[in-house]
């Protein structure tokens, strides 16, 4: 599986030690996109997302946070920071705010940031294969987070038609995300033997 | 647990159900452990979709160029406060000056015209055993069996064996890079190779046979094309590393302690013809005593390694001896140490490896007690 995350957390780590500038640009090319959407999933609002997440940025550069940076810890210091940043800047929480504090959800982020190119890679060609009105509908929920019935007004078609066309959609994408864990256990075993 | 159980669970985490659905989903929530892990997947499913189609609409770009021009403001601020003070220190060291007595023509120790870093620059030895000069060459080479050898940027060569002909025998080339000079070669599988100064790697023109075998002196990184048919071997002295396809880098400056340091793939080496092959998994290094036929596996950080292909010197808890046998490689000079334990001190660094050396040896002498004096090409290493 991805053992190159591993490998790119120390080298980032060694960069940035040596206070070089370089290692933020490295840990920026790995890090920024994974950590503004993470932001998103509290704060609705991708703009604002990707302000904190340079925030964060600048703050590790400008208080020399880089320094105390440890392979082990990098990936997990970053979402927690980000998650913590996020939760100052919001007053009113979306109807997920219990759901997104649950030790699950952040589990779901380590994952996502361990496995991040296969799950972004299969994510997409399995979007692309949708037909066309079951990859708006998810667009609208999942990404602009809108009702049931706005996508149903929105395409003049009932609210089951949506709850159908979403429901199948999704399984399909979790039918190929399954699929690819397994596999990707499988080679690992191997590489073991 | 079907469609529907699914479906109603998609709804209940996209916050669709009324009060009285909610609540009997939350009671077969709580009724069964596995009923909230059948859930957690769910959403966990739901957030990577969610994630990874989201990612599509950030401008990393943008992003990037705002944080580095925050971050870059920072960085001249300081360099201003510091230009500042160095600033006042000089008018107050020249004002003194001035005041006692004419400065005399005196020569700073850290300034010498003679010594540059070093540069792309190598020799060929063509299976004529004609020798050709690749340093700013810029004409295609034509070999006895057809194959073309092309200037790459004036940075290295690269093997076209389209045009060859089948060979009754294996014609070799070789490459000669002096100290002071680093060079970059495709061999005709595709298999790439940086050298640094100071070492030579000897190779055929065309892999005809089973094995891809080349012979290599001094220090290399290998970029080598998978073939799992024609293993690639790599020989030095007795030392001999096998691969398939893979990254390491392989240093055989000393005799007696062959480095290889593993970045990708797998590989096996023996230290020499009687000894046990041994492997090393990525992050390791590899070290092999040839006369001995002794090794010793250890994991590492295999950044600072690597570095000098990057363009780049990283120095992580390195012995001052080993920073100044890669210094006179690399700048070509002699260093001689007036006092043996000066050669123990550690260091920790980062430079760009097109820098003078006097910025090493500031860089060194700002962080210890060491001083440097340089007269000719020869670097004097003495304590305060």
């Amino acid at each position: 599986m991805d053992n190159s995350g591993k490998n790119k957390d120390q080298e980032i780590c060694i960069v940035l030690c040596s206070k070089s500038q370089k290692g933020m640009d490295m840990l920026f090319d790995v890090y920024y996109k994974p950590l503004v959407v993470w932001a998103d999933t509290f704060l609705r609002d991708l703009n604002l997302a990707e302000d904190v997440v340079q925030d964060l940025f600048v703050s590790i550069w400008k208080d020399k946070v880089y320094l105390k940076f440890k392979p082990e810890t990098l990936a997990s210091f970053l979402y927690v920071s980000v998650r913590n940043r996020c939760f100052k800047r919001i007053e009113k929480r979306d109807v997920f705010r219990n759901a997104l504090e649950l030790d699950h959800v952040n589990l779901a982020f380590e994952e996502y940031n361990e496995r991040h190119d296969q799950i972004v890679s299969r994510v997409l060609e399995e979007m692309a294969l949708l037909p066309e009105r079951s990859r708006e509908i998810m667009n609208c929920v999942f990404l602009e987070g809108l009702k049931y019935r706005e996508v149903a007004e929105r395409y003049g078609i009932s609210v089951s038609t949506v709850k159908t066309l979403l429901g199948n959609s999704v399984k399909k994408l979790r039918e190929r995300l399954d699929k690819e864990l397994f596999s990707g256990f499988l080679f690992f075993y191997c590489r073991r033997e | 647990m079907g469609q529907e159980k699914e479906t109603l669970l998609l709804d209940y985490f996209n916050g669709e159900l009324d009060d009285v659905q909610g609540a009997a989903v939350e009671r077969w929530l709580d009724a069964d452990p596995a009923n909230r892990e059948e859930f957690e997947r769910l959403v966990k499913d739901c957030l990577h979709i969610r994630w990874a189609r989201k990612e599509q609409l950030v401008d990393a770009m943008t992003g990037k160029k705002l944080v580095s021009r925050r971050i870059s403001r920072i960085k001249v601020r300081r360099v201003w406060y510091g230009v500042a003070a160095s600033i006042a220190i000089l008018v107050a060291i020249g004002g003194m000056y001035l005041v006692n007595k004419p400065l005399p023509e005196k020569k700073s120790i850290a300034r010498n015209e003679v010594i540059r870093h070093g540069f792309p620059q190598a020799r060929l030895v063509l299976s004529s055993g004609k020798v050709i000069d690749l340093t700013d060459n810029e004409d295609s080479i034509l070999e006895q069996d057809g194959s073309v050898v092309k200037m790459k940027d004036g940075k290295g060569i690269e093997y076209n064996t389209e045009q060859a002909g089948v060979a009754n025998q294996v014609i070799y080339n070789k490459i000669i890079v002096p100290r002071g000079g680093e060079f970059f070669v495709t061999l005709a599988d595709g298999t790439e190779v940086w050298l640094n100064a100071d070492s030579e790697l000897e190779y055929p023109v065309k892999f005809t046979s089973d094995k891809r075998e080349v012979r290599l002196k001094g220090e290399a990184y290998f970029s080598v094309k998978k073939d799992t048919e024609k293993p690639f071997l790599v020989r030095s002295g007795e030392y001999q590393l096998k691969v398939y396809g893979t990254e390491f880098n392989l240093n055989t400056y000393k005799n007696n302690e062959i480095q290889a340091v593993l970045v990708k793939g797998s590989v096996g080496f023996k230290a020499n013809r009687t000894a046990e092959e041994v492997r090393l998994k990525p992050s390791q290094l590899g070290v092999a005593n040839e006369v001995t036929g002794k090794t010793e596996v250890n994991n590492v950080d295999v950044y600072p390694y690597i570095a000098w292909k990057n363009q780049d010197v990283v120095f992580v808890n390195e012995r001052l001896e080993s920073i100044m046998e890669k210094a006179a490689r690399w700048y070509d000079v002699n260093v001689f140490f007036q006092n043996e334990s000066l050669k123990d001190l550690r260091f920790f660094g980062n430079m760009q490896r097109y820098a003078d050396i006097q910025e090493l040896l500031f860089f060194l002498e700002n962080t210890s007690d060491v001083r440097f004096s340089v007269k000719d090409r020869t670097v004097v290493v003495s304590g305060k």
